[in-house]
């Protein structure tokens, strides 16, 4: 057998596409995670500096000519820290107020001047150098004029840049371990499900080599009805090359007699018969039919679809009426139309038309086919086809003479038997078998066919 | 009557040519299947033997077509393979029998007088006409209960008049199914062989089976009311 351009195995197609399917999948968690935490941090920084802005309002006061004065001791250590990264201030038109951690900072933060009653957040968002919130604010002095001022707070972004970047550190590397042990587990996962194919491989390949003759062992629920049906494929295999091989033999063997007897009369130099002649012929072609027929039938059949058995009946009880319409033989056809039967055509319509042809020839012109599902309350019936005539009727002994006679293709068995044994080989070769029975309605012989539940 | 054969096996269509002449048939011989078509539907065939693995045409199509124009004379299927499935096909498309090869002559021209007697209503070999009865088989002619001595000639016309009782006949139909092909009759002759029928069926005078109709033939009524 030609190689076929070899295709990537079934384990590197599932281990590639899961371990692509993982990836995408933490990648995209792992996104929407940080996005979440920067979102949450930048909302924590405003609200860290808004309070520091109203710590800044709760110490505040105005001086007459409108220049704020903050009192010592504000609460957070860190604006009084110089160079701690948190800042803060007022200013008003007149004067502005830092507060003491601003000291020895070169580059300080520029808050703007925001309307009263406004308020501003400066975030991680924009490029500033310094993260800002600012209010704008009026306050009133006892003689009722109002200061302008805003309050503003600002924050180092190194700090808050820093603790994202630990957090991404971590979020990936714990990520990137969980993608590893899953990809490894998936793995694990897939080896162990897929043993049972390699087993099956590995079996025909030893099937192959000749070290075993069948696939052994309990598969899984899913591959039974694969391994069940390669067994039965290879024993029809192995029965129909022996049944083969036997038929050639016994042709063989059959032929080599008549062939002599006519090799010694043309040797002998007689003047030979034209009838004699004539009849070893006709001896040697029987043998061929018979044996042919014979080898074709009993080659064991596996994997047919089913086929509905009354419209072959039907067809051949059309035809057959044709054909003996000098003798006025009816043939009634009965059955569900839906019972199917999983067979070859061709073999169920020989079966069938052998059957419907003995009763057409040997009844006394009255046939009844039907096909019917096989004794009830098993799980899964048979099928049954039979075929009774208002003939005579057979007893079980002549039954059996006339299968034995057929079989050996006596000559005296021609007709009847001939059939009969057809049939018998034919429904064997399912599995089935050939019973004789008294016809309840037409009173003579019910040949019933049998095929067993698949 | 006139049979048609066509078989591509040249012996055995020469043997079953022979053997159909000699039981007094008409024989038109065919090994194509093309030609085999030609002949069956341009010819005036009374019955068809048809080979199913024929070159050019198969014998199944060769049927189809024939019924398909309407043709409705019996035919006989040659086959090789015994199946049931191919017996159905062929009677399904038209065939009245078959005969599976290899086959004796003596079957086939069973089947074929069996044939024709179906075609032309008689359930037996053995046709009852009054006076008159005639066993198609053993082609041997009663009249009164006594055996009429007739020639082969007299005795294929008065076989075509039993397959067409009460039917009126030409001359030129009795011509066409009764000679082969290539005879050549003188038209005489049919005048001669129907005046001799009657004087051996009907010496009296009183009876008057076969019919003249002026300009239009003849007409076989041995049963008049």
């Amino acid at each position: 057998m030609p190689a076929a351009s070899a295709s990537p195995s079934l384990l590197l197609r599932l281990l590639l596409s899961a371990a692509l399917a993982l990836v995408i999948s933490l990648a995209l968690v792992g996104l929407a995670v940080d996005r979440g935490f920067r979102s949450a941090s930048a909302g924590a920084l405003e609200e860290r500096l808004a309070s520091t802005v109203f710590l800044l309002l709760s110490t505040l006061d105005v001086t007459a000519d409108g220049r704020p004065l903050v009192s010592d001791g504000l609460a957070e250590p860190r604006l009084t820290q110089p160079g701690s990264g948190l800042y803060a201030g007022v200013l008003t038109e007149s004067d502005d107020w830092q507060t003491p951690s601003l000291t020895g900072v070169l580059e300080p933060p520029r808050p703007v001047r925001v309307a009263r009653g406004e308020e501003r957040f400066i975030g991680p968002e924009s490029d500033g150098r310094f993260f800002l919130y600012a209010l704008g604010l009026g306050w009133e002095q006892p003689d009722g004029d109002i200061v302008e001022m805003t309050l503003w707070a600002g924050e180092d972004p190194e700090r808050y840049r820093a603790q994202v970047q630990a957090f991404r550190a971590d979020l990936w590397r714990w990520l990137g371990l969980a993608a590893l042990l899953l990809i490894v587990v998936q793995s694990l996962i897939l080896l162990l499900s897929l043993r049972p194919l390699r087993r099956v491989a590995r079996e025909i390949g030893e099937i192959e080599a000749g070290q075993r003759d069948r696939l052994s062992g309990a598969y899984p629920r899913e591959l039974q009805p694969l391994t069940a049906n390669l067994n039965a494929l290879l024993m029809s295999e192995r029965d129909n090359a022996s049944h083969y091989r036997q038929a050639l033999a016994d042709l063989a063997h059959a032929l080599k007699t008549p062939l002599a007897v006519m090799k010694a009369r043309v040797e002998s130099g007689d003047s030979v018969a034209p009838e004699a002649t004539a009849d070893e012929l006709a001896r040697m072609e029987r043998l061929i039919r018979r044996q042919l027929e014979r080898a074709a039938r009993s080659t064991r059949r596996t994997l047919n679809q089913p086929v509905a058995v009354r419209p072959v009946l039907e067809r051949l009880a059309d035809s057959l009426e044709r054909l003996y319409r000098d003798a006025g033989v009816v043939i009634e056809v009965a059955g569900d139309e839906r019972i199917r039967v999983r067979a070859d055509e061709r073999d169920l319509m020989e079966l069938c038309g052998n059957l419907l042809d003995n009763a057409a020839k040997y009844g006394r012109g009255r046939v009844l086919a039907e096909v019917r599902t096989g004794p009830a309350g098993a799980r899964e019936a048979g099928v049954e086809i039979r075929v009774e005539d208002n003939g005579p009727g057979l007893d079980a002994a002549a039954f059996a003479r006339l299968l034995e006679r057929g079989a050996r293709g006596d000559e005296q068995a021609e007709g009847q038997g001939l059939g009969l044994a057809i049939a018998l080989q034919l429904v064997e070769a399912y599995g089935g078998r050939l019973d004789c029975e008294a016809s309840a309605t037409l009173t003579g012989a019910a040949i019933v066919a049998r095929f067993p539940p698949r | 009557m006139r049979i048609l054969v066509i078989e591509d096996e040249t012996e055995l269509r020469e043997l079953m040519g022979r053997a159909l002449k000699r039981e007094g048939f008409a024989v038109d011989l065919c090994a194509d299947g093309a030609e085999g078509l030609y002949f069956a539907t341009e010819y005036p065939v009374d019955l068809a033997i048809i080979d199913l693995g024929l070159p050019g045409m198969s014998g199944m199509d060769i049927v189809r077509k024939l019924r398909g124009r309407q043709l409705r004379y019996p035919v006989l299927i040659l086959t090789a393979r015994s199946d049931w499935q191919d017996k159905v096909e062929a009677l399904e498309l038209g065939a009245d029998d078959y005969v599976t090869k290899p086959f004796r002559l003596e079957e086939v021209i069973a089947r074929v007088h069996a044939l024709l007697r179906r075609s032309a209503g008689h359930a037996a070999a053995e046709v009852d006409l009054g006076r008159l009865s005639i066993n198609l088989s053993a082609q041997e002619v009663r009249l009164d209960d006594a055996i009429l001595d007739l020639t082969g000639f007299e005795y294929k016309v008065l076989a075509y008049f039993a397959h067409h009782v009460d039917q009126v006949v030409s001359k030129m139909e009795l011509n066409e199914h009764l000679y082969d092909e290539d005879a050549d009759p003188d038209s005489n002759v049919i005048e001669v062989i129907i005046g001799r029928l009657r004087r051996k069926l009907d010496p009296e005078g009183d009876w008057q089976p076969i019919e003249t109709l002026r300009g239009r033939g003849y007409r076989f009524r041995p049963e008049r009311d």
